[in-house]
C-alpha cells in the first residue's frame, strides 16, 4: 500500500478534511480541532520513535560526514519561521497580544520546544533513515502495521493541525473582498459562495503540494505575509534540494508548533482572564467573578443591553431599543440618500456620514477578532421641501426619526431609515445611531443594538457652550475637540468669546492691527483660515459658531493703535486702581464719541459674519460697561445715555454690515439692560439678552428673548475662586446642579431661546480644559434638549456614566463622576 | 525689512480712510508681535508697552518671560524658595553636551544613585527646550559634587541641606555643590536646573532654543519640615503607573520627599501580593488595573532617585472591603465584614462598605502575608502607613462573630468597647509588622496612623504608644487635635482637610482651596511637627483629570513645607508662574494661575 498512489486513501483523508475546513469558522472550533490533531500527532510520533529505536531499518550513516547537514539546520530554522507566520495571524485573537513578545512569551516558548524537539528528532531520523528516498515516513516498513498506523496517524494529525493555518488566511481573503469597495459590497450570498469555494480550493491547492511531499503543507498561508516572502521562496527553493529530511523536520516543526499553540493560547487567555463579568439582574448590571467556562459579558455590553435607556441626551419622542446586539464594523455602514432638498444638503450628509464612520473607527481601534460583522444600510430621506441650506439657522427644524431593523430575508445585514427635515436633523440621527454602537473589550469588536426606533426633537433651539479664548489662549485643536464633545451631546451653538481686554487673539484681514497689538504673541493668534476651519468643522456637526468680540467694555491694547487723532479709540486703558474702572484688570473701554470706532466695528462685523457664515444670529457682547470710566472721561452725569448711543450705533453698523439686523442679536444682560425696552425699541424684536443671574432675568428682561446662562448653575468656572483672592464665595457647579437647573419652570420667565454654559478662562488653560468642561456640559445638553422633569437620579447617573465613556473614546479627557467601583456596580452609589 | 514694509501697508491702509465694508483679501499679514519683558524692581517682569520692535527701552529687555523671571527678584525662578540666595542678573549660554558632573568627592556608595540623579537633572535641562537645544555653545559647565556621608537611608532625620555656588570663570562655569547626604545633593541639582532657562520667545512655534544659566549664584538651603508629602489615592479610581511617575517628577521639581500611596481602600485592591494573589484577583477593577510587585519596586526606585520616599498605606481596619471578600470561599471565614453592603448608609460613610473582621484569627494570618510582601518591597528603613481612620462601629456591631468575640474578651458593647477592639487590632497589626521587619533583620520602625476617634486627645495615650506611632491629622484647621497631640508628645503630620485636600470643592458642601489659600496655611514649627501632606483623593479624578487638579496647588504646599516663608502668596506668584512653565516643559500639565495678561504683567492684577 502506498499513500501516494492509493486514491481511496487520499479521498478518505481529503473529504473529512474538506468538511472540517468548511465548518472551521470560529477560533474556538479551530482550537479544539487542533488540539485533537495534536493528540493524534503525539501518538504517531511515539510510533515513529519506536521504529527509529527499536526496529531500525536502512543504512546507518553519520550525519557529520555530509556537508549538507548544515542546510538541514537552516531548513529547520526557516520552517520554524514559517510557523511564526501562523502565530502572527492569530495574535489578533489574543486578549493581550503582548504575551507573544515577552521574554518568556509564546513566541520564545512556542519556538523553543519544537526547535529542540525536532532538531534532536531529525538528527535521529537522519541517522537511522538518511539514505532512503524522499521521506522518513516513506522509509518506514510498509509491512508493519504499527508503522502504517504511524504514517496514517501522522497524516491525519497534520490534516487536523493544518486548519489553524488556513483559518485566518481565508477569513482575511473574505474580508478583503467584502471591503474592496465599501460603496457596493458584494451580496451576502456571493460572499458565502466565495467562502465555501475558497476553503476547499485553498485546501486542494495546498494538498497538491501537501501530498507529494508532506512537508509543503504550510505553503499556502505564507503568501499572506510579504515580510516572509523571501523566507518562503528560500523554503521552496530548498525543499527539492534537501528532499525528505529537511521536509520532514520542517513539517514536524509546524505540526509541533500547532501542538504547543492551542495550549499556549489557553494559557495566555487564562492569564489575562477578565476578572469580572456582568449580568443583568432586575435591569441592573451586577458584577460576578469571571470563570473560564462561564459566560463573559463586559460592563459596557451589559449596560447597553440591560438598561432600557442609554442615550444622551434622552430623546423627547418615542424610543424603543432592542435588547440584542450584533457585531458591526465601521466599514460596513453604507449610506444611501433617497431624497434631499438641495445639493449642498446632500454633500453635507455625505460628510457627516464620514464623520460618523470616523467616530466608529476610533472606537474599534482595539478591534481584534474576526466576527460575523453585519452590514448596515443607512437610507436617508430628507423632506424635499425641507431646509435647503445645510447651515443651522434659527428656524431650522432639528427633529429626526429613524428606525433600525434586520433587513428582510437576510441575517447578515441591517437596515436603517432616517427621516428629517434638515441636514442638522440627519446629523443628529447619525449621532444617536453612534450611541447605540459600542466597543466590547472582551469580544474585541464593535456591537450595535439590533433594532431601534427613535423619534426626537429638541426642546430648545439654542443650546450653547461658551469658551473664552482671550484670558488664556487655546490652540485650534482644543476648539475642535470641544466642538466634537458638543456634537456628541447635540449642543448646537459654539459661542466663541474670542476677545477681551486681556488679549485679542483673532486675526481679521481687514483689521490686522487688532491682533497685532492685542495678541499674547505670534503663536497665540487664530488666523482667518483657522476661523474658517472651525466654522466648517462645526457646521458639519450641526453647530453654529457665534464669534463674539465683546464691545464696548472688555477691550484693551488691541485698540490702541493708529495716529494720534484717530487714536483715543479706547479710554481708561490700564487705569489704576483697576477695581474702580472695570471688574477685571486690565481696564479699557471704547470711546463712544469717536466715529473711527464705528468704522472699525463695521468692518469687524462684516468680516465676522463672512468668516463664520452665520448671519441670522450675532453676539455683540456689551458686557460690564463701567459707568465711572465714561463719566469721568466725558464729565457727564448719565453715562447710560452714552451706552444707548453706543449700542444704537453698534446695531446700526451690524445692520449695515449684513443688510439687515440678524434675527437674533444677542448681548449680555447687565444693569444697563433696563434701558433696552425704552431706548432700543426699533430693534427690540430682534434682540436677545444673555442673562447671568436669576434676579436680572426677572427684573430687566421679562418679556424679552432670553438666553440663560446663570452663573450659579451653568458657569463652568465657578467655584475655582478668583485668581487674585485667597477664598472665593461662589460654589462649584457640579453636574447634578447643572442638570437640575430649570429656571423656566418659573412663571415670570418667558421667551426662553435656550441656555448656555459659560467657560471663562481666568484660571483655565489648554491643560485643564477638557476635564473642567466635561461631563458638565453634557449635563446641560440634556437639560436643553430633553428638559426632563426628573432630577439627577440614579438612572441619570448611570446614563451619564455611559456617556462619559463615549466622550472618552472620542479622545476627550473627561472627569469621572465617581469612583470606578460605582461605575462597575451600577445603581449602588 | 519685512516688518517695515508691512507697517507701511498698514499705514497706507489707514490713511486712505477706507470705509467700504467689503472685506479685502489682503495677503496674510506676516507679522510678529514682539513683546519684550523688563525686570522692574518691586514689580517683577513687565511686558513692553508696545509690540513694536522700535519701542524705546532702557536697560535689559528679555524676549522670554521665563528668562526675565529667572533673573528677576531675589530668588529668581527657584521653587521652593531657598533659605538664602544671591543671584547674578547676568546669564551665560550653556549646552547640555558640555555639562560635566564631577563625583570624585562623593563617597563610592553614593555614586551609583548620584549618577542617576545627574541624568535626571540633565534630562530636565533638555526638557526646557523640549529635548532639543539648538543653540550650540561650547562653554564647559562643570558641576563638582561633594557629599559628606555615605548614608543612603531616607528617614525623617536625613539631612537634606545643601550649598550651591555657581561661578562663571573665563573659560568655564564651575558649579560647586556641597551636601551632607546624597539627597541634599539631589535637591541642589534640582535648584541648579532651576537656575537655567530656555531662551525662546513665548507663544511662538519657533524651533530655535538655547539654554541660559545664571552666571553667578550662592545658595544655602535646607528644609523646615522633614516630611513634605503628597498623598495619592489609587483605589477609588485606578491611576496608571506612568501617571504616578509624572506625579513623582512634579514632586521632585518642588522638593517634596514623601509619596504617601493610599493604594487600597474598600473600592479596590490594585496592589499585587505575591503571597496572597486573591487580593488583586478579587479586588482589582480589571486585570489591567494592577500594580505588580515588579512595578512597585521600580516605582520605589524611581522615587528614590528623585529624593522621594514611598510610604505605602494599607488602610485598615476600616476602608478595607473589595480584595478581602474571598475568605469564605477559601475556608478562612469572613476576613472582612459589611463588604459591599447595599444599604450602605448604616454601615459606612461612603459606598462600598467594608471593614476587617478582628474576630477572625485567619484575617491576621492573611494580613501577615500581606505585610511580609510589603516589607520586602519597601526600601529600608521601611515606613508603613496602617490607615486606621473612620471605623464605623455600626458595621462591627451588626456582625455576630464580632459581638460574640467581644463578649468573650469582656469588652462592653458600647463606644469604649469598640474602641478597645479597634485598639487591639492596631496593636496586633503593629506586632505582626514588627515581627516581619525583625525577621528581615530590620529594627523596629515607627508606623503612621490617621487621626480618628481612637486618637482623640483624651484617649490616645491609653491605647497608642507615642514612640511607635506617628499620627497624621486630617481634622479641619479649626480642630484643636493637632496641638493637643503635639502637647502629648506625639509626632504628627498635618493634612488639614479643608485646606490641603485637593478634592475639596467638587462635592457636597466642600470648598475649593486655590493655591493662595493652600500657601497661606502655616503649621506650627516644633520638633514633633514632622510636616504635612497635600492629599489627592481619587473619587473625582482618574488619569484624565489628575494633573491639573494637583498642579500647581501641590507646589504651594511644597514651598510652605520646605521654606515656610513669612511672605505672602503675592510675593511668591512670579516664581510659581515660572514653576508652572517649568512643569509644562517637563511634561506635567498644570492649571493656570491667572489670565495670560496677568502672567505678563507681574503684580498688576492684584
Amino acid at each position: 500500500m502506498d499513500w501516494k498512489t492509493s486514491k481511496p486513501a487520499i479521498w478518505s483523508l481529503l473529504i473529512p478534511y474538506l468538511l472540517l475546513e468548511h465548518f472551521m469558522k470560529t477560533l474556538s472550533i479551530v482550537s479544539y480541532i487542533s488540539m485533537l490533531g495534536n493528540y493524534l500527532n503525539m501518538a504517531g510520533l511515539a510510533l515513529i520513535i519506536y521504529h527509529i529505536f527499536l526496529a531500525p531499518h536502512g543504512v546507518v550513516l553519520l550525519a557529520s560526514t555530509d556537508p549538507l547537514a548544515l542546510f538541514f539546520v537552516i531548513g529547520t530554522c526557516l520552517f520554524n519561521l514559517s510557523a511564526v507566520a501562523v502565530i502572527l495571524s492569530l495574535d489578533k485573537a489574543l486578549k493581550n497580544p503582548k504575551v507573544l513578545t515577552q521574554p518568556c512569551g509564546m513566541l520564545t516558548v512556542g519556538m523553543f520546544i519544537p526547535t529542540v524537539f525536532t532538531t534532536v528528532f531529525g538528527v535521529l531520523g537522519y541517522w537511522s533513515f538518511g539514505m532512503m528516498e524522499e521521506n522518513v515516513l516513506r522509509s518506514l516498513p510498509f509491512d508493519d502495521y504499527s508503522a502504517m498506523a504511524a504514517i496514517g496517524l501522522y497524516l491525519i494529525a497534520i490534516a487536523f493541525a493544518y486548519p489553524i493555518q488556513c483559518y485566518p488566511a481565508i477569513a482575511m481573503i473574505v474580508d478583503v473582498i467584502k471591503n474592496w469597495n465599501p460603496q457596493s459590497t458584494p451580496s451576502d450570498e456571493l460572499l458565502k459562495t466565495i467562502e465555501t469555494t475558497a476553503r476547499p480550493l485553498f485546501v486542494m491547492t495546498s494538498c497538491m503540494i501537501f501530498f507529494p511531499s508532506v512537508a509543503k503543507s504550510n505553503y499556502g498561508i505564507e503568501k499572506e505575509y510579504r515580510s516572509l516572502l523571501t523566507t518562503n521562496f528560500f523554503i521552496c527553493y530548498m525543499i527539492p534540494i534537501q528532499g525528505a529530511f529537511v521536509a520532514f523536520v520542517g513539517n514536524l516543526c509546524t505540526t509541533l508548533l500547532a501542538f504547543v499553540f492551542p495550549a499556549m493560547m489557553e494559557l495566555c487567555i487564562l492569564q489575562n482572564l477578565p476578572q469580572w463579568t456582568w449580568e443583568c439582574v432586575n435591569d441592573k448590571c451586577v458584577p460576578n467573578r469571571a470563570t473560564l467556562d462561564g459566560k463573559l459579558q463586559s460592563l459596557m455590553t451589559c449596560n447597553m443591553l440591560c438598561a432600557s435607556m442609554t442615550l444622551w441626551p434622552q430623546p423627547t419622542g418615542h424610543v424603543s431599543l432592542s435588547t440584542t446586539a450584533v457585531p458591526v464594523r465601521a466599514d460596513l455602514f453604507h449610506l444611501q440618500i433617497l431624497t434631499f432638498p438641495s445639493r449642498p444638503v446632500r454633500e453635507h450628509i455625505f460628510e457627516a456620514f464620514d464623520i460618523f464612520q470616523g467616530v466608529l473607527r476610533k472606537m474599534e481601534r482595539g478591534s481584534r477578532n474576526f466576527e460575523e460583522w453585519q452590514a448596515v444600510d443607512v437610507r436617508v430621506a430628507v423632506n424635499e421641501s425641507g431646509q435647503g441650506d445645510p447651515r443651522l439657522r434659527l428656524d431650522t427644524d432639528e427633529s429626526y426619526r429613524f428606525s433600525l431593523r434586520p433587513k428582510n430575508g437576510t441575517t447578515r445585514s441591517l437596515q436603517m431609515d432616517v427621516y428629517a427635515n434638515s441636514f442638522c436633523g440627519v446629523r443628529h440621527a447619525f449621532e444617536t445611531l453612534s450611541q447605540i454602537i459600542w466597543f466590547d473589550l472582551y469580544a474585541g469588536s464593535l456591537f450595535m443594538l439590533e433594532a431601534a426606533n427613535v423619534d426626537d426633537v429638541p426642546r430648545f433651539r439654542y443650546r450653547g457652550l461658551m469658551l473664552d479664548t482671550a484670558r488664556n489662549y487655546f490652540p485650534v485643536s482644543d476648539l475642535l475637540q470641544t466642538i466634537d464633545g458638543m456634537a456628541s451631546c447635540k449642543l448646537n451653538t459654539f459661542h466663541w468669546h474670542a476677545t477681551d481686554s486681556q488679549s485679542f487673539p483673532v486675526e481679521f484681514d481687514s483689521l490686522p492691527q487688532l491682533s497685532r497689538y492685542g495678541a499674547y504673541g505670534p503663536g497665540a493668534i487664530y488666523t482667518t483660515e483657522d476661523i474658517r476651519t472651525v466654522s466648517h468643522y462645526a457646521r458639519l456637526r450641526g453647530i453654529r459658531v457665534l464669534l463674539e468680540v465683546d464691545l464696548p467694555a472688555h477691550v484693551g491694547k488691541a485698540w490702541d493703535w493708529g495716529d494720534k487723532h484717530s487714536a483715543e479709540k479706547v479710554l481708561c486703558l490700564d487705569n489704576k486702581p483697576w477695581i474702580e474702572y472695570c471688574n477685571e484688570p486690565p481696564c479699557g473701554q471704547l470711546n463712544p464719541r469717536n466715529v473711527e470706532v464705528y468704522h472699525v466695528m463695521l468692518k469687524l462685523y462684516a468680516e465676522i459674519m463672512q468668516l463664520t457664515g452665520v448671519d441670522d444670529m450675532f453676539h455683540i457682547g456689551n458686557d460690564d460697561v463701567s459707568q465711572r470710566c465714561w463719566a469721568e472721561e466725558f464729565n457727564t452725569t448719565d453715562p447710560m445715555d452714552l451706552w444707548v448711543v453706543f449700542t444704537t450705533n453698534a446695531l446700526q453698523r451690524l445692520e449695515a454690515a449684513n443688510g439687515k439686523l440678524p434675527n437674533l442679536t444677542i448681548m449680555w444682560s447687565t444693569q444697563m439692560s433696563e434701558r433696552v425696552k425704552l431706548d432700543l425699541k426699533p430693534f427690540l424684536h430682534k434682540l436677545g439678552l444673555q442673562a447671568r443671574d436669576l434676579a436680572s432675568t426677572q427684573k430687566y428682561i421679562s418679556g424679552l428673548r432670553t438666553i440663560i446662562s446663570h452663573q450659579d448653575a451653568w458657569d463652568i468656572n465657578n467655584g475655582y475662586s478668583k485668581w487674585y483672592e485667597e477664598t472665593g464665595s461662589s460654589n462649584y457647579n457640579s453636574w447634578q446642579r447643572v442638570y437640575e437647573h430649570r429656571p423656566w419652570a418659573r412663571k415670570d420667565i418667558k421667551y426662553v431661546e435656550g441656555g448656555e454654559a459659560t467657560v471663562w478662562s481666568s484660571t483655565l488653560s489648554t491643560d485643564g480644559l477638557d476635564s473642567r468642561v466635561w461631563p458638565r456640559a453634557a449635563a446641560l445638553a440634556e437639560r436643553l434638549w430633553s428638559d426632563r422633569a426628573e432630577g439627577a437620579t440614579r438612572p441619570v447617573h448611570a446614563r451619564l456614566d455611559i456617556h462619559r465613556l463615549r466622550l472618552k473614546t472620542r479622545g476627550i479627557q473627561v472627569s469621572p463622576l465617581w469612583s470606578n467601583w460605582c461605575s462597575q456596580n451600577p445603581y449602588t452609589c | 525689512m519685512v516688518r517695515q514694509w508691512i507697517a507701511l501697508v498698514v499705514f497706507v491702509h489707514l490713511a486712505s480712510g477706507n470705509n467700504d465694508i467689503s472685506v479685502k483679501d489682503l495677503t496674510p499679514s506676516v507679522y510678529e508681535p514682539s513683546w519684550t519683558y523688563k525686570c522692574v524692581p518691586d514689580e517683577g517682569c513687565q511686558r513692553s508697552q508696545s509690540p513694536e520692535p522700535t519701542a524705546n527701552y532702557t536697560g535689559t529687555v528679555y524676549e522670554s518671560l521665563d528668562l526675565c523671571r529667572t533673573v528677576c527678584g531675589r530668588f529668581g525662578g527657584i521653587w521652593p524658595r531657598p533659605v538664602t540666595a544671591a543671584l547674578s542678573s547676568q546669564t551665560v549660554r550653556i549646552h547640555p553636551n558640555y555639562l560635566r558632573f564631577d563625583l570624585i568627592d562623593a563617597p563610592v556608595e553614593t555614586r551609583e544613585i548620584l549618577a542617576k540623579m545627574t541624568q535626571v537633572a540633565t534630562s530636565n535641562l533638555m526638557d526646557e527646550c523640549n529635548g532639543n537645544v539648538t543653540d550650540i555653545v561650547e562653554t564647559p559647565v562643570i558641576v563638582f559634587i561633594t557629599i559628606k556621608t555615605p548614608n543612603l537611608e531616607q528617614t525623617w532625620s536625613t539631612d537634606e541641606s545643601y550649598m550651591l555656588d555657581v561661578q562663571n570663570k573665563e573659560v568655564n562655569v564651575a558649579v560647586h555643590i556641597v551636601a551632607e547626604t546624597v539627597y541634599g545633593a539631589r535637591h541642589a541639582l534640582e535648584t541648579f536646573t532651576q537656575l537655567v532657562t530656555a531662551d525662546k520667545p513665548d507663544y511662538t512655534d519657533q524651533y530655535r532654543c538655547g539654554l541660559r544659566l545664571i552666571s553667578g549664584a550662592k545658595i544655602r538651603d535646607k528644609p523646615v519640615y522633614p516630611h513634605r508629602g503628597f498623598l495619592l489615592d489609587t483605589s477609588r479610581n485606578f491611576i496608571p503607573l506612568e501617571d504616578i511617575k509624572r506625579m513623582l517628577d512634579g514632586m521632585a521639581a518642588t522638593k517634596m520627599n514623601v509619596f504617601h500611596w493610599h493604594v487600597t481602600d474598600t473600592h479596590s485592591f490594585p496592589l499585587e501580593s505575591v503571597r496572597v494573589p486573591q487580593f488583586t484577583r478579587y479586588g482589582a477593577y480589571s486585570a489591567y488595573e494592577i500594580y505588580t510587585t515588579e512595578e512597585v519596586r521600580e516605582l520605589i526606585n524611581y522615587a528614590r532617585v528623585r529624593g522621594i520616599r514611598v510610604v505605602i498605606e494599607i488602610d485598615s481596619p476600616a476602608h478595607a472591603g473589595n480584595g478581602w471578600q474571598w475568605g469564605k470561599e477559601y475556608g478562612f471565614g469572613d476576613l472582612a465584614v459589611c463588604t459591599n453592603e447595599k444599604q450602605w448608609r448604616s454601615f459606612c460613610i461612603q459606598p462600598p462598605c467594608g471593614q476587617l473582621n478582628p474576630a477572625n484569627p485567619n484575617m491576621y494570618k492573611v494580613l501577615r502575608d500581606l505585610y511580609k510582601d510589603i516589607a520586602e518591597m519597601l526600601s529600608q528603613p521601611a515606613l508603613f502607613h496602617m490607615g486606621g481612620d473612620e471605623v464605623f462601629v455600626e458595621c462591627w456591631n451588626s456582625t455576630q462573630d464580632i459581638t460574640t468575640y467581644m463578649e468573650s474578651k469582656g469588652y462592653e458593647r458600647n463606644t469604649e468597647g469598640f474602641i478597645k477592639l479597634w485598639a487591639e487590632f492596631h496593636s496586633t497589626a503593629l506586632q505582626i509588622w514588627d515581627e516581619e521587619l525583625t525577621a528581615m533583620g530590620q529594627s523596629e520602625q515607627p508606623v503612621m496612623l490617621w487621626s480618628s476617634e481612637l486618637t482623640q486627645a483624651h484617649r490616645i495615650s491609653k491605647y497608642l504608644n507615642k514612640d511607635r506611632y506617628v499620627i497624621e491629622v486630617w481634622e479641619p484647621v479649626s480642630s484643636p487635635l493637632l496641638s493637643q497631640l503635639l502637647r502629648l508628645g506625639f509626632r504628627t503630620v498635618s493634612v488639614p482637610k479643608d485646606i490641603w485636600y485637593l478634592d475639596h470643592g467638587f462635592w457636597g458642601i466642600t470648598k475649593y482651596s486655590n493655591w493662595r489659600r493652600m500657601y497661606s496655611h502655616v503649621l506650627p514649627v516644633e520638633a514633633n511637627m514632622l510636616g504635612g501632606e497635600v492629599a489627592m483623593w481619587s473619587e473625582y479624578v482618574d488619569s484624565q483629570a489628575l494633573d491639573t487638579r494637583v498642579w500647581p496647588r501641590a507646589a504651594a504646599v511644597a514651598e510652605r513645607l520646605w521654606s515656610n516663608p513669612s511672605s505672602s502668596a503675592n510675593i511668591a506668584e512670579p516664581r510659581l508662574q515660572r514653576l508652572r512653565s517649568r512643569l509644562a516643559a517637563r511634561g506635567i500639565p498644570s492649571d493656570v494661575l491667572s489670565p495670560g495678561w496677568c502672567a505678563q504683567h507681574d503684580s498688576r492684577c492684584l
